[in-house]
């Protein structure tokens, strides 16, 4: 009887104690895979803040510019809302372009009636589906300055996208800025898409399944990938705006 | 069976407790090693963050300032701030954070084995130096 016990028990000692090893694993596991998830939304979060307070605020990008010692927070210059609706339609401005996110920003100055005016700027397409990893929606109240004695209520509206169509462009753009700044000329990466990937030469459109992101330089030799997964990037800047891109 | 030597159910059990004992060891070192290269990782990319987070929270400011950055003391990386990306290099690895703002400097700033950085923002651009910014004019 004693024989029968230790025959029936040790494989199952030997099978609970292999479970054992696996839960413990993938609970080690599946917390790193939370403390990984946790750092990408703060990331997001704190790029979405800190890109409406450099759009606010900066000089550079849509600040009242006030010649005065005393500065005042969240006024936004008219003349700048226009200029930017008109240029950055398909594209970020470079004052407060993060090359890891893409973001479409709205400003409503809002009256008595309602909406009375609307501003809009940032990139035109974001990535959807599969390769969508996060995004954010926020927005700050701000004042719109049309001239000395004309200011206006409204907000600023962003939409911060995290994904994998940001990430290619982004590496692409930043790529083709450091050649043009004369600080690099060649880089490469490894890029995961989740849905096969195009380029229109025609328009300069790169696309990662249905959506798509104009680029700021050329690319040659680079037809895109026929199938998903993990490729890699290897790129070379030739003025004035040339991408010769490698696999 | 002469010459041969007979393990015993006794010998048997021992010798198997003794190789789980190893394979456990083998797995919980390999679990906590791998833990603390990540542990290792994520400090040098807190630095990148919050040098980052510094830059942009400059580039956010409509008047001028100066702020400190101190590493955190026994840590030894090269930092390089270049356009839109912070580069954090430790061992022979470097981690990267970007950032948004602009600071309107017309090269790199590189730093080895920094102690402490003092950022200083004033008019539209964010210059960065190696130094306290009670040196800095």
């Amino acid at each position: 009887m004693k024989g029968q016990i230790s025959y029936v028990m040790k494989p199952m000692t030997m099978i609970a104690v292999i479970i054992l090893l696996v839960f413990l694993l993938q609970s080690l596991y599946l917390n790193r895979g939370k403390e990984t998830q946790a750092e990408k939304k703060l990331d997001i979060v704190g790029t979405g803040t800190n890109i409406l307070l450099i759009l606010a605020n900066s000089k550079d990008c849509l600040a009242y510019d006030y010649q005065q010692t005393m500065e005042k927070a969240n006024i936004l210059d008219a003349a700048k809302l226009d200029s930017f609706s008109n240029d950055y339609q398909a594209v970020e401005p470079e004052c407060a372009r993060n090359y890891d996110f893409g973001w479409r920003a709205e400003v409503k100055e809002i009256g008595e009636s309602g909406i009375e005016n609307e501003w809009t700027f940032g990139t035109g397409d974001f990535s959807s589906g599969k390769s969508l990893n996060n995004e954010v929606n926020f927005w700050i109240p701000v004042a719109i300055r049309y001239s000395e004695n004309d200011i206006r209520l409204g907000k600023m509206d962003i939409r911060l996208v995290d994904g994998e169509l940001e990430k290619l462009a982004g590496f692409l753009d930043w790529s083709c800025k450091m050649g043009q700044i004369n600080r690099m000329t060649s880089s490469s990466t490894d890029i995961r898409t989740s849905y096969p990937v195009t380029y229109n030469s025609q328009e300069n459109k790169i696309c990662v399944g249905d959506s798509c992101r104009k680029l700021q330089c050329r690319l040659r030799y680079f037809d895109g990938f026929d199938s998903d997964g993990i490729h890699t990037l290897n790129v070379e800047f030739k003025q004035p705006d040339i991408l010769l891109v490698g696999g | 069976m002469k010459g041969s030597t007979v393990l015993s159910e006794n010998i048997l059990m021992g010798m198997s407790a003794v190789i789980s004992f190893i394979l456990i060891i083998l797995v919980v070192r390999m679990v906590l090693t791998q833990q603390t290269e990540r542990t290792y990782q994520n400090l040098f990319e807190s630095i990148a963050r919050d040098i980052s987070l510094i830059i942009d929270r400059q580039a956010s400011m409509s008047s001028s300032e100066k702020r400190e950055y101190e590493l955190p003391k026994g840590v030894h990386a090269d930092v390089r701030i270049d356009y839109k990306y912070v580069f954090v290099t430790y061992d022979d690895k470097t981690v990267s954070k970007s950032y948004s703002g602009i600071t309107n400097s017309p090269q790199a700033y590189e730093f080895s084995e920094p102690r402490i950085l003092c950022f200083v923002k004033n008019q539209n651009t964010i210059q960065v130096f190696d130094k306290p910014c009670i040196e800095v004019q």
